[in-house]
């Protein structure tokens, strides 16, 4: 068995706040416990909020962290994750590759001293820096796949397999444009396809997927190529895959909590249609989901 | 010595490469392809193509590495390279630039648009 804890499910900026309550207002982060193990998937600001509930279990702490990729919004908890700073405690953190600069550089450089009182190489607990590509790998004895998704930069999709069933973590995304039915309409032969069918077979019966749904079909109009997808696309790759659990994750900091509401009853509404044995929620802070 | 070539296909995907080879070679192109892009420079400068297709977005390795190592070795960095690939981001765009590709294309591409982009890049 494993649990899936929400513990950031904002995209972009935190957004505390009175109107922001009930889904919460920190940034990317999800916990996976399984056999004994830790892996938490990115380090936005909820991760602070994680490090705050191991430290009360007052046990060494072994994990493994995988960020997705490395802008702020996943990666600006770290200096406030309690546990990395305690000796004995130990962290493998995995991440892409990026062409310029080694993980543990991009994740010192947001705690040089310009920017915060305390570096990466104070914090007492054992770090070990690991990249990863796409392509299938067995860690703390779980089979992880990775795949790049459509998102600026390098940025890395998660499959875990526990126990036959499938933990999918897709946190920021943006369709390709076959996949909004733009295909190219042309008598000519076509060279080339651009990730969209990969990525359903990625995602393809998924028990659950958590997967990036940022904007409303009409906030989307005036943000493509910024790397997020629209719900309609969400769940209509959800239905397509037949996951079986959805969670609309990475919320805009626009979206209030009514707003998230409402969104989320258009989302079941809209899976009706194409797959009605999906369920859908829209992640939360404090979301438990087993498998 | 080896056949003159005019391009040199990098891309990690074998059936792409089967298909953009056949198709630019169908329109009179001599072509080599490269499916182990860890080699992609040492056959670059060992073939000397008149142009570069690159793809970016491979598992094992990093197309704008591959870039970035073409442009800086003195024996390919005067090859032109098109970028193709499926991301189009501006921040990727304005990457590929900055590592010094030619043109950045977006896949899939009709064959005509392909082969437009080659020619131009062929005549600068």
């Amino acid at each position: 068995m494993a649990l899936v804890k929400f513990w950031g499910v904002r995209g972009s900026i935190s957004t505390p706040g009175p109107s922001t309550v009930r889904y919460g207002g920190n940034t990317s982060c999800v916990s996976i416990e399984v056999q004994n193990n830790l892996f938490i998937l990115d380090a936005g600001t909820g991760i602070r909020l994680l490090g705050n509930e191991l430290m009360r279990k007052k046990q060494p702490v072994n994990a493994n962290i995988f960020i997705s990729h490395m802008h702020w919004d996943h990666i600006q908890g770290i200096p406030f994750f309690k546990p990395a700073f305690v000796k004995g405690n130990s962290f493998n953190i995995y991440g892409p590759k990026d062409t310029e600069k080694g993980l543990s550089k991009i994740l010192a450089d947001q705690m040089n001293p310009t920017y915060f009182p305390v570096e990466l190489s104070d914090m007492g607990s054992k770090l070990t820096f690991k990249t990863l590509v796409e392509g299938q790998y067995t860690i703390a004895g779980i089979s992880l796949e990775c795949l790049y998704v459509n998102h600026p930069g390098n940025a890395l999709g998660y499959k875990f397999i526990i126990d036959g069933k499938a933990i999918v973590y897709i946190s920021d995304n943006e369709p390709f444009p076959s996949a909004l039915n733009h295909p190219i309409s042309s008598s000519e032969a076509v060279i080339g396809e651009d990730g969209s069918e990969k990525l359903v077979d990625f995602i393809e019966n998924a028990d659950i997927l958590i997967h990036d749904a940022q904007y409303t079909w009409k906030e989307y109009q005036n943000k493509v190529t910024w790397g997020h997808s629209p719900i309609d696309y969400t769940v209509d790759i959800g239905a397509r895959a037949d996951v079986h659990r959805l969670v609309l994750f990475h919320h805009d900091p626009m979206h209030d909590d009514s707003t998230i509401d409402k969104l989320l009853s258009y989302a079941r509404e809209k899976s009706m249609e194409l797959n009605p044995s999906m369920k859908i929620y829209a992640a939360s802070e404090g979301l438990e989901l087993y498998i | 010595m080896f056949l003159p070539t005019d391009i040199l296909l990098i891309d990690d995907s074998t059936d792409h490469l089967i298909l953009s080879k056949q198709l630019l070679q169908n329109n009179g192109f001599r072509v080599r392809s490269v499916h182990n892009p860890e080699n992609a420079l040492q056959l670059a400068s060992t073939y000397q193509p008149k142009l570069i297709i690159l793809d970016i977005m491979m598992p094992k390795i990093d197309g704008f590495a591959i870039l970035k190592k073409i442009k800086e070795n003195t024996k390919t960095q005067k090859i032109p390279v098109i970028v193709l690939t499926g991301k189009t981001f501006p921040p990727d765009r304005k990457k590929a630039f900055a590592l010094g590709a030619n043109a950045f294309l977006s896949k899939p591409i009709t064959t005509g648009s392909l082969i437009e982009a080659i020619q131009q890049q062929m005549r600068n």
